[in-house]
């Protein structure tokens, strides 16, 4: 394939991958503003490496993996900095407006809490209870073994089981 | 050796109430048993009110913001002729506008759109296609396109039920529209047309429908229905990867 096809296909996988990268890059960053320079900057990189791609099928766990790199290894410093901090700083203006006033309300109280999860448990929630990733793609894409993908997912269930407890119960009436 | 773990014990694992040595088997098991990965996941209950809660994040705005600032023209002017630069550019400029040029042949995107404009609620409604006849529809759709394709690949998307699989053509060449009725019950379509033809994804209305279309590997794709514009990037991107 020539370098020219492999641009497009990237752009291509960009432009239907961006949700993700940017819910992925919110949850490590934690600050939306951050989220989007973490996108631009996963973006260029990414279409600087297309060199390196063998297999285009699905792009997306790729682009998560340069992005997690990016932040670790360049913008997480410079973040903090700027912010002191990256204490939970949950965005509300990012949650979505639902039809069903109780459904918002839920749905804030969810968002909320989740943002509010150390980064490293809020990368692994969004990773595989959000996103749908396994757990092993999960290590693979934040670099780290299983064991910790699982203890990290473990400590974030304890925190957010009262959102299943609430959905069983929603089924329940339904 | 096979450590065989039952639903009870899974559904412990997940509210963190299953003994500590069995819990310690299961995440060692995980390591190499995919299936027991799966069904783990499946059971997952905070996937629903999470993935809920996150189904509308980013938002239009800057979804669509985001697109445009996509680093895509500095990057390639290091490898492309000027020209394709700029026609490149072009594309993403397009990204969520219309594309209106009278007096001119439809394209295969525009031609499904004005066939899907066609479709009401009702259309698609009585669909109720048994498991045989899905996979019966998939397997000749498969075969005409030369493209695998699996009923139980669509039948999880989130919030589309799947309704047809169903042959058509476009200039000779084999297009497969598969229906879907969203939980209000609007038609929404994934259509595939066998193409040679390699093009970035492109957010759009057509015939009054939002619309994605992209094209790879020799295949078009287009995903079209009243949905919102992150639900229809969401739900391509749900397609994308099943492919």
């Amino acid at each position: 394939m020539t370098d020219e096809k492999k641009i497009t296909q990237v752009n291509a996988a960009l432009v239907t991958a961006l949700p993700s990268v940017w819910r992925f890059a919110l949850s490590l960053s934690g600050r939306a503003d951050a989220a989007d320079d973490l996108v631009q900057a996963t973006a260029l990189r990414a279409l600087e490496r297309v060199d390196q791609i063998t297999e285009f099928s699905n792009l997306t766990p790729w682009f998560l993996t340069i992005c997690r790199s990016i932040w670790l290894n360049e913008l997480r410093a410079a973040k903090v900095r700027q912010s002191q901090s990256l204490a939970a700083t949950p965005d509300i203006d990012l949650i979505a407006n639902f039809l069903d006033i109780e459904e918002n309300i839920f749905a804030s109280e969810v968002f909320t809490e989740v943002m509010s999860l150390p980064e490293a448990q809020r990368a692994v929630v969004m990773l595989v209870l959000i996103e749908g990733h396994g757990y092993r793609a999960a290590a693979d894409i934040l670099d780290v073994p299983l064991g910790t993908v699982m203890s990290r997912l473990h400590a974030a269930r304890s925190k957010l089981r009262r959102f299943a407890e609430a959905e069983d119960g929603r089924q329940a009436m339904q | 050796m096979i450590v065989e773990f039952g639903e009870d014990e899974l559904r412990d694992y997940l509210h963190g109430v299953l003994n500590p040595a069995r819990a310690l088997a299961l995440e060692a098991a995980l390591a190499t048993d995919e299936t027991l990965e799966a069904r783990l996941l499946a059971l997952e209950p905070l996937s629903e009110p999470l993935g809920r809660a996150f189904s509308s994040v980013p938002d239009h705005a800057r979804l669509e913001r985001l697109a445009r600032e996509l680093p895509v023209q500095p990057q390639l002017s290091r490898v492309l002729p000027l020209g394709l630069v700029a026609a490149l550019a072009a594309v993403i400029g397009l990204f969520l506008g219309n594309l209106t040029q009278p007096d001119r042949k439809l394209s295969w995107q525009e031609q499904v759109a004005v066939y899907q404009a066609l479709y009401v609620a009702e259309t698609v409604a009585p669909l109720e296609p048994s498991p045989a006849s899905l996979q019966d529809q998939f397997a000749r759709a498969s075969e005409r396109l030369g493209l695998a394709l699996t009923a139980a690949d669509y039948q999880e998307v989130p919030g589309l039920t799947l309704k047809r699989a169903q042959l058509l053509g476009f200039e000779g060449a084999p297009l497969v529209q598969i229906a879907f009725a969203t939980e209000t019950g609007a038609p929404i379509a994934f259509c595939i047309l066998k193409t040679g033809e390699t093009s970035p994804a492109i957010v759009t209305e057509l015939s009054g429908l939002p619309t994605v279309h992209w094209s790879a590997d020799g295949f078009g794709y287009m995903v079209i229905g009243d949905l919102s514009e992150s639900e229809l990037i969401r739900t391509a991107h749900h397609f994308g990867a099943a492919l």
